[in-house]
């Protein structure tokens, strides 16, 4: 308290608390709280207007100014008492400006990270300008030593020659899937001759080209969106007997689609670049090789987050995710990066092999705690279930319901299915609907 | 009270006492910031916890009216803003068929002040007098286009009708937006407000909460049902129980003049708290425990 006020009146001498904020502001975004540039100003005008001797006031108005998610409170508060507190937390704090060390009493973001002993002593806000910069890219000419990087180890092949009927029938569903997936309903409307929505706007204005009478009709239609598509291909050990099928299908999808980003990930996550030839493509899916390496899917998707949240994602993107939510990492972390995309993004689908065999229950804690955050659940592993799916996203892409689910909390919309808990109980009634069965809908 | 009359944090902290609302430091010198920087007001938190109310509170203590703009996804200018009455502009043009009007006079005519339907935002920002206080519910279901529009709103606070040209606040009205966080929003918003995050109150905090809002009822009552619900929000539940549940059942229990929680009541009123399936199989399982835990605590 004392300190607090000796340190304003000496930062009001030289006619400067603005500094002091403005270094505070610099001080908590290089500890990774997402502070805007320009809110010191909006701080100075709320510090003007309340009492500055009231310790806890002058922390709640730089709060309400500076912080915008509740993410950030503790981080935020941790730091205030460090930086206008008392005097040792302080040159602490002080110092670390130049190189911060983690707070002991926060949360670690990183707990396998810490486990393995690697990046111990990095602090959360480090972690995060680190990978702003990013994620490594890579093309095809570079994959398969990237799987080799990604897996830690890359030796062996399993050889497997492609049917060329079944590859074709396999593109046309592909290609189904994706032109499904490529565009969403919007709730806009736009002006559209053979809409079925009317206009009365529109006829009113072309009324008064024959004296207000209204002869025409107008009409509107719901405006189409494009959507953009993340596909995350698992492609650690225990994916291997489905690898072929999954990258496979990744190659059909991504030749479909103009917005569409692809990453790979086992123990660690890279971005594939746009360069993926349809001619390599067939040659990398005859001899996938055999991949070594724990699943660490929270961590993976944590490093995406920090890299690519703004730019990437938002209420146009669907997340395709192919794994079977195998992982060695920590559970909370998986479900801390599937709320965040659930929030951030338009629909989630998980597909993962494992679902269609026997007695399967996503029990596993990764899958678990991914699952309540995943919009449809489904098996893909061979050409029947492909159509499948083909066929249940299209009954969610032409629902009335407008694409996949309705915002909210609500279950509706959610397609879990090979499960008990499917959407049996949404009481909407439509979930039989979506049930297709096994056929080659579309197939010629 | 004007805007003039609040120069302390104090006073706002004295008009939430009057008005029944038990606030706490942090959202006091939120409304004090926000009514003398004239700034907009983003509530974050959990269903139930009483964003909604913060704004009609403000409205009740300002003596002003209060806007209330209820989002939703394809929610767009004519229904936030304005809209012509088309309706009565066509019979307009039929009444006036046979007139000398040129077109363009009778366009004048059926664009203008009687023909405009004034949606909430625009009726906050012509409200005659004091500052109105806008409130938009739920931003976060409206879509991102429309977070622009408001964005826009938000700087200029004046809006254009091409039919009739640009109209001004008459006052700069104080905006309240609240979001259940279903969506990130985007920063740009987040800037220009500020910020405060309601998370559920603490014991003490419900308590006066309930007692304050269900006239009449017991403390040892309402403590019951705090500790209650708090070891329910513990619990792994779809939808977690807010304040506002609290309330509805320390309501349904006085109407069954229930003095203390009976494994009985409880189950017939769960309903109040609990309002999923799934949810209610897993907390009827462990109901004996969870009322043990919430009277000998």
């Amino acid at each position: 308290m004392i300190d607090l006020e000796r340190q304003l009146t000496s930062a009001v001498a030289e006619g400067s608390l603005l500094v002091s904020v403005a270094r505070f502001c610099r001080l908590l975004r290089s500890w990774g709280v997402a502070v805007a540039a320009g809110a010191a100003q909006g701080a100075m005008e709320a510090l003007r207007e309340i009492d500055l001797t009231r310790r806890d006031d002058f922390r709640l108005a730089l709060m309400l100014t500076l912080v915008h998610q509740p993410e950030d409170v503790p981080m935020f508060t941790y730091l205030f008492n460090a930086f206008w507190g008392t005097g040792a937390a302080r040159t602490s704090v002080r110092a670390s400006e130049d190189g911060p060390q983690r707070p002991a009493d926060l949360p670690r973001l990183d707990r396998q990270a810490e486990a393995e002993g690697t990046d111990a002593g990095q602090s959360i806000g480090i972690r995060r300008l680190e990978s702003a910069g990013g994620i490594p890219e890579v093309d095809l000419e570079g994959l398969q030593a990237s799987r080799a990087a990604v897996t830690g180890a890359g030796t062996g092949h399993t050889a497997r020659a492609v049917d060329p009927r079944e590859h074709a029938e396999f593109l046309r569903a592909a290609a189904t899937l994706a032109k499904l997936l490529a565009t969403r309903p919007s709730r806009r409307r736009v002006r559209d001759p053979s809409g079925r929505i009317v206009d009365p706007r529109g006829m009113l204005r072309h009324s008064l080209r024959y004296g207000g009478i209204p002869i025409e009709f107008r009409w509107k239609s719901r405006r189409v969106a494009r959507t953009r598509l993340l596909l995350f291909c698992d492609v650690s050990r225990s994916m291997d007997a489905y690898a072929a099928f999954f990258l496979r299908f990744s190659a059909a999808v991504l030749r479909r689609l103009w917005r569409v980003e692809a990453f790979l990930f086992a123990n660690d996550i890279v971005r594939v670049g746009d360069r993926w030839a349809d001619q390599a493509w067939r040659e990398l899916t005859v001899g996938v090789p055999a991949c070594g390496g724990g699943t660490q899917i929270g961590k993976c998707l944590q490093r995406f987050l920090d890299a690519y949240d703004a730019s990437l994602l938002g209420s146009g993107t669907i997340v395709l995710i192919l794994s079977d939510g195998l992982d060695t990492g920590d559970p909370m972390l998986i479900e801390r990066a599937m709320d965040r995309l659930r929030r951030r993004a338009h629909a989630i689908i998980w597909l993962n092999p494992l679902l269609h065999l026997e007695g399967y229950e996503p029990r596993a804690a990764g899958m678990a705690a991914a699952l309540k955050y995943v919009d449809v659940f489904a098996p893909v592993h061979d050409m029947p279930s492909m159509w499948e799916l083909v066929g249940v996203i299209r009954a969610l892409a032409t629902s009335p319901q407008s694409g996949f689910r309705p915002r909210g909390f609500g279950e509706r919309g959610r397609v879990l299915w090979g499960l008990e808990t499917s959407v049996a109980d949404t009481g909407r009634g439509a979930v039989p609907a979506f049930r297709v069965p096994h056929g080659r809908e579309g197939a010629a | 009270m004007m805007r003039d009359g609040i120069t302390r944090i104090e006073d706002v902290e004295a008009f939430l006492a009057r008005c029944g609302y038990v606030g706490d430091r942090e959202i006091a010198t939120a409304l004090f910031l926000a009514i003398r920087l004239h700034r907009p007001l983003l509530v974050e938190g959990y269903a139930g916890v009483g964003k909604t109310e913060i704004a009609k509170t403000l409205a009740t203590a300002l003596g002003t009216t209060l806007f209330r703009l209820q989002c939703y996804e394809g929610l767009d200018a004519s229904s936030a803003l304005y809209e012509w009455n088309y309706a009565k502009q066509i019979l307009r043009i039929r009444m006036e068929e046979n007139s000398a009007q040129s077109t363009l006079e009778k366009e004048s005519t059926i664009f203008s002040e009687p023909y405009l339907l004034a949606r909430p935002l625009l009726q906050a920002l012509r409200h005659p007098g004091e500052s109105a206080v806008m409130l938009i519910d739920e931003i976060d279901r409206a879509d991102e286009e429309f977070e622009a529009f408001l964005l826009e709103m938000l700087s200029e606070y004046q809006v254009t009708i091409p039919e009739l040209g640009v109209i001004n606040a008459e006052r700069i009205p104080y905006v309240v937006v609240t979001s259940n966080r279903v969506r990130e929003l985007g920063d740009a918003l987040k800037r220009r407000c500020l910020y405060l995050w309601i998370g559920y109150p603490p014991l003490e905090k419900e308590v006066r909460i309930i007692q304050n809002r269900v006239p009449g009822i017991e403390q040892s009552l309402a403590r019951q049902i705090c500790l209650f619900v708090e070891a329910l929000r513990e619990l792994d539940l779809d939808k977690r129980p807010g304040v506002a549940e609290s309330i509805d059942w320390g309501l349904s229990l006085l109407e069954l003049h229930s003095d203390h929680l009976s494994l009985d009541t409880t189950r017939a009123t769960l309903g109040c708290l609990v309002k999923s399936k799934r949810d209610l199989e897993r907390v009827q399982t462990g109901l004996p425990d969870l009322l043990a835990r919430a009277q000998n605590a």
